[in-house]
């Protein structure tokens, strides 16, 4: 067989298995083990435990679980609550003003993290119940979260921009400045459009008469203000931790993980009182569920990832792209399927060491701006992470928040990929958003 | 015959459990280390070569020791959408198939880790670093979790199995 | 009959054959020149940047017949196979002709009757210089090493500097950027050609090169799994070879151009270049000696032997 055909078969089996409702993560790696069985050799079987065990032996992988301990600890004591409650005095005269909070705090967490899924999760664990609970249907709130979550890689410091810069020969230093403007804008297109889909859920609900909830305006003085400062304080305090040991040179941008965890746990202990075992529990009950359900689905997908690279698809697809006779911006156009087609299945970190060796002969060729690619490149990792069918911060919100159907999450999060789209063109007519810092910052 | 089951049963998911909650211990006593690694080599300028892979074992440990934990609340996530197109009872024979295939695929892996882990055990082999511990105990809790992950879907399958069977017959 | 294609991983960036990376481009070379000989009875896959697995297990894919060849820091394999320690010995080896000299001495008939027996094959002997890149102060004798946060990147060259008074410590190798960046790393020590590639010049203060004198020297080898090669014909197996020991001369050649590579990269990012002497070389080996040396000589099984025999070689 052709490496094409098998490649169609691969995806197909793929959809077929994802669609059969088997968990992710066991239908990803059955999938591999099952091509792996059928085309290669037979001592590549033979080292898939190894295969598996080195994959996940890298420790910036590693913080989801940490990062996941920090948002549950929480999450799921009364912090959560207490936060947002007191963050619902300040913003909520606004319309939409908890949402636009809550991706706020997506993209401050992402300043402090290179991960997506952890940016999600940390964020996700009382951002979600609280926005629920101020009316905001299931979908917006999961929505938010998700395309939130997904700044985390394009938000210095940046794992796959790290990745990026070496594979590509660009200073890292510049792709990091460049990723702050799209990072800002992209903040401000997902904040305007929570205003306006909060405004129609609000006008529908005055309509249908229901959802009482998401109409009432809450007003409040500014000593009731100001009376949640003390409340604000040790969150603040744990920002101001972490943004120190990152920038001040106490500790990497993993090792900030473990900081964050531990100062989240101490603080909930502390200050909630929180250290009867019934409350431990639900901290590190649902710690685990979480961190094991996605890092089951990164281990595997890596498994999958091995697979389809020692089979030669991806390589022979992005190969024969490069082959296509197209201009600059017709080759950016195939570019950027190819790499939406690859992101329904595999992560980030794989699209980019196997297919940039590929087409950069291309985008030099085609005097297409590395630094400028990296940036938009990243947007198109960060969509794969919330579209179907392989889309992990989705399965992380599935997780957070079981009773919300997996279909509503990804209707919700609909939108925010139409926005990551509409970024895209933005850069690609403005590619100062992206380029003015790194051109003007020495 | 059943009741033998039924204790197994309880058996197997009771010991997920517990595994499930020291594994969330491990994660909590990891970032204590990371804590610890941060504090002594910025304040003290110790060495710090042990942290980091001592961190990065038990997290791996942590992840594959709680994958039975979360399979026992069914907290491995799917995509449902067949669930409302088809009707009840293709779902469950669709849902009673997946769930054999997860057992027979985490059967499989579980099988290699336990040959991944006789062979560095019987090799003694160890990590190439200047801290250089042992392996085995990393890759022994990858076998267990994913022995213990096909245990748990295995007292699933069989107790769904007894529960249908009892609602066909009333 | 239809074409064999072999599969070539390695952990370096991928260029082409006329640009990048020189470990990337040796095996491109590699391949273009054996598939062109062979009459295209073998083809070439080429997995840069790690993109087909990991660097560490690629020696175990290729002794079980896994992986066909990659382009290895041996020392890599330390884990399972200890005596390969030796070939990322700080201080062992003093220049590229030493290093090459190995292939017909004693102990490199050694390293490849181990490696016969662990089914690897050596097609290309391979040595790298490396050198210090550090931010804050120069790391360039054993004093100046007191104290600093130094990543060593491999075992023995960590006991090494660990003995000299510094605070080892272990950061991820995709994080050595941001580490150097915000200062939780001092010092990072790898190969001229990493030092480029990590873009440290980026975040640190001053090069140390090895271009003089270095303990840093690497054996990465192009190998092959003896499972491919022995499905190979003799005309085969025999144009490999000589195809690999031809591309000797340019690995070396460009391993050279890279340790003067990396001082203009660093200077012209206006970073200040130090040169190792005699003798802050000389002290750096004392104290190998007296740790990395020693470790081995002890723990690694004939270790004793197996120095004599690579010391023998001048
Ligand atoms: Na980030
Ligand atoms: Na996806």
């Amino acid at each position: 067989m052709s490496t094409l055909q098998i490649g169609i078969l691969f995806g197909v089996a793929t959809f077929v298995a994802l669609f059969s409702g088997m968990p992710i993560a066991f239908a990803v790696g059955g999938v591999a083990l099952v091509f792996m069985l059928l085309y290669m050799p037979g001592e590549t079987v033979g080292l898939v435990a190894e295969t598996l065990y080195s994959e996940l032996d890298n420790f910036v992988l590693l913080t989801i679980p940490l990062f996941v301990l920090m948002g549950a600890a929480i999450g799921k004591s009364r912090a959560g609550g207490d936060l947002y409650s007191s963050l619902n005095r300040w913003m909520g005269r606004i319309p939409g003003g908890l949402g636009a909070a809550n991706v706020m705090a997506c993209s401050v967490f992402a300043a402090m993290c290179g991960s997506s899924p952890a940016t999600c999760s940390a964020i996700g664990s009382s951002g979600i119940p609280e926005m629920r609970k101020r009316g905001y249907s299931s979908g917006l709130a999961a929505g938010i979260i998700a395309a939130g979550g997904t700044l985390g890689i394009l938000i210095p410091p940046s794992l796959t921009l790290i990745l990026y810069g070496v594979v590509t020969e660009q200073s890292i230093g510049k792709l990091f400045m460049a990723g702050v403007g799209p990072g800002l804008l992209l903040t401000a297109l997902f904040i305007a459009w929570v205003v306006i889909q909060f405004r129609r859920e609000q006008a529908h609900a005055r309509v249908q008469s229901s959802n009482t909830e998401i109409l009432r305006v809450e007003s409040f003085t500014w000593r009731e203000k100001f009376e949640t400062i003390p409340r604000l304080a040790p969150f603040i305090a744990i920002i101001v931790i972490i943004m120190v040991a990152l920038y001040g040179g106490w500790a990497t941008p993993s090792e900030v993980a473990g900081i964050g965890a531990f100062a989240s746990l101490l603080m909930v202990m502390m200050i909630y009182g929180c250290w009867r075992w019934t409350e431990m529990k639900a901290i590190l009950g649902g710690t685990v569920r979480e961190s094991t359900m996605v890092m089951m689905i990164i281990a595997m997908s890596f498994l999958y990832t091995y697979v389809m690279s020692y089979l030669h698809i991806t390589q022979e697809v992005a190969t024969w792209m490069v082959g296509l006779p197209l201009g600059k911006w017709g080759f950016f156009v195939a570019a950027n399927i190819l790499l939406v087609v690859l992101g329904f299945f595999l992560p980030p970190v794989a699209i980019i060491l196997m297919v940039t060796p590929i087409i950069l002969p291309a985008l030099k060729a085609h005097g297409i701006d590395l630094v400028w690619f990296g940036v938009v490149m990243t947007i198109l990792m960060e969509m794969g992470l919330i579209h179907p069918p392989v889309g992990l911060n989705l399965f992380v919100i599935n997780s957070i928040a079981p009773d919300i159907k997996l279909s509503e999450i990804i209707w919700g999060t609909l939108p925010f990929i139409v926005l990551m789209v509409l970024a895209i063109v933005l850069l690609a007519f403005f590619p100062d958003i992206a380029m003015w810092l790194p051109n003007n910052v020495k | 015959m059943l009741a033998a089951w039924r204790q197994f049963s309880r058996a197997v998911t009771a010991i997920n459990t517990l595994t499930g909650y020291l594994s969330g211990v491990l994660i909590v006593i990891c970032s204590g280390v990371l804590v610890f690694e941060v504090v002594v080599r910025y304040w003290l300028n110790w060495p710090t070569d042990w942290e980091i892979e001592m961190s990065i074992m038990l997290l791996i440990v942590a992840t594959f020791m709680s994958a039975a934990f979360t399979q026992a609340s069914r907290g491995h996530v799917g995509i449902e959408v067949l669930d409302a197109l088809l009707s009840e009872r293709a779902n469950r024979w669709r849902n009673g198939l997946g769930d054999i295939l997860s057992m027979a695929f985490c059967i499989f892996i579980a099988w290699h880790a336990w040959k991944f882990f006789h062979e560095a055990w019987s090799e003694g082999k160890m990590s190439n670093t200047a801290w250089a511990p042992k392996l085995w105990p990393a890759y022994l809790f990858m076998a267990l979790g994913m022995t213990m992950l096909s245990l748990q879907m295995l007292v699933q399958l069989g107790d769904q199995h007894i529960h249908q069977h009892r609602e066909d017959e009333e | 009959a239809q074409a064999k294609v072999i599969k070539i991983s390695h952990q370096f960036p991928g260029g082409t054959i006329d640009e990048g990376d020189f470990r990337d481009r040796l095996v491109r070379k590699f391949a273009a020149e054996v598939e062109k000989k062979s009459g295209g009875a073998l083809k070439f896959e080429i997995y840069p940047a790690a993109s087909l697995m990991k660097a560490v297990p690629q020696y175990k894919a290729l002794s079980t017949g896994a992986l066909d060849m990659s382009l290895y820091p041996l020392a890599y394999a330390g884990g399972e196979f200890p005596a390969a320690n030796l070939t990322l010995m700080p201080g062992l080896i003093t220049s590229y002709e030493q290093g090459l000299r190995w292939k017909d001495a004693p102990i490199g008939k050694e390293l490849v009757r181990l490696l016969d027996e662990r089914n690897v094959k050596i097609v290309t002997w391979i040595w790298q210089a490396g050198g210090i890149a550090s931010k804050g102060k120069p790391l360039v004798t054993t004093d100046d090493a007191k104290g600093m946060k130094v990543r060593g990147g491999s075992r023995e060259v960590d006991l090494m500097t660990k003995a000299a008074g510094a605070a080892v410590t272990n950061v991820a190798s995709n994080e050595i950027y941001s580490a150097m960046q915000s200062g939780v790393l001092d010092a990072a020590v790898t190969s001229s050609t990493s030092l480029i590639s990590f873009r440290l010049h980026e975040t640190s203060d001053f090069l140390t090169a090895g271009r003089k004198h270095s303990f840093w020297f690497m054996f990465e080898p192009l190998l092959m799994s003896k499972k491919t090669f022995d499905a190979l014909t003799p005309a085969q197996q025999k144009l490999v070879m000589e195809v690999g020991a031809s591309l000797e001369k340019f690995g070396m050649d460009a391993a050279k151009a890279d340790d003067e590579r990396v001082v203009e990269v660093y200077t012209k990012a206006g970073r200040k270049v130090r040169d190792m002497d005699q003798v802050a070389f000389e002290k750096w080996r004392e104290v190998a000696k007296a740790s990395a040396w020693k470790d081995f000589e002890e723990k690694v099984k004939d270790g004793k032997a197996l120095f004599g025999m690579a010391v023998a070689v001048k």
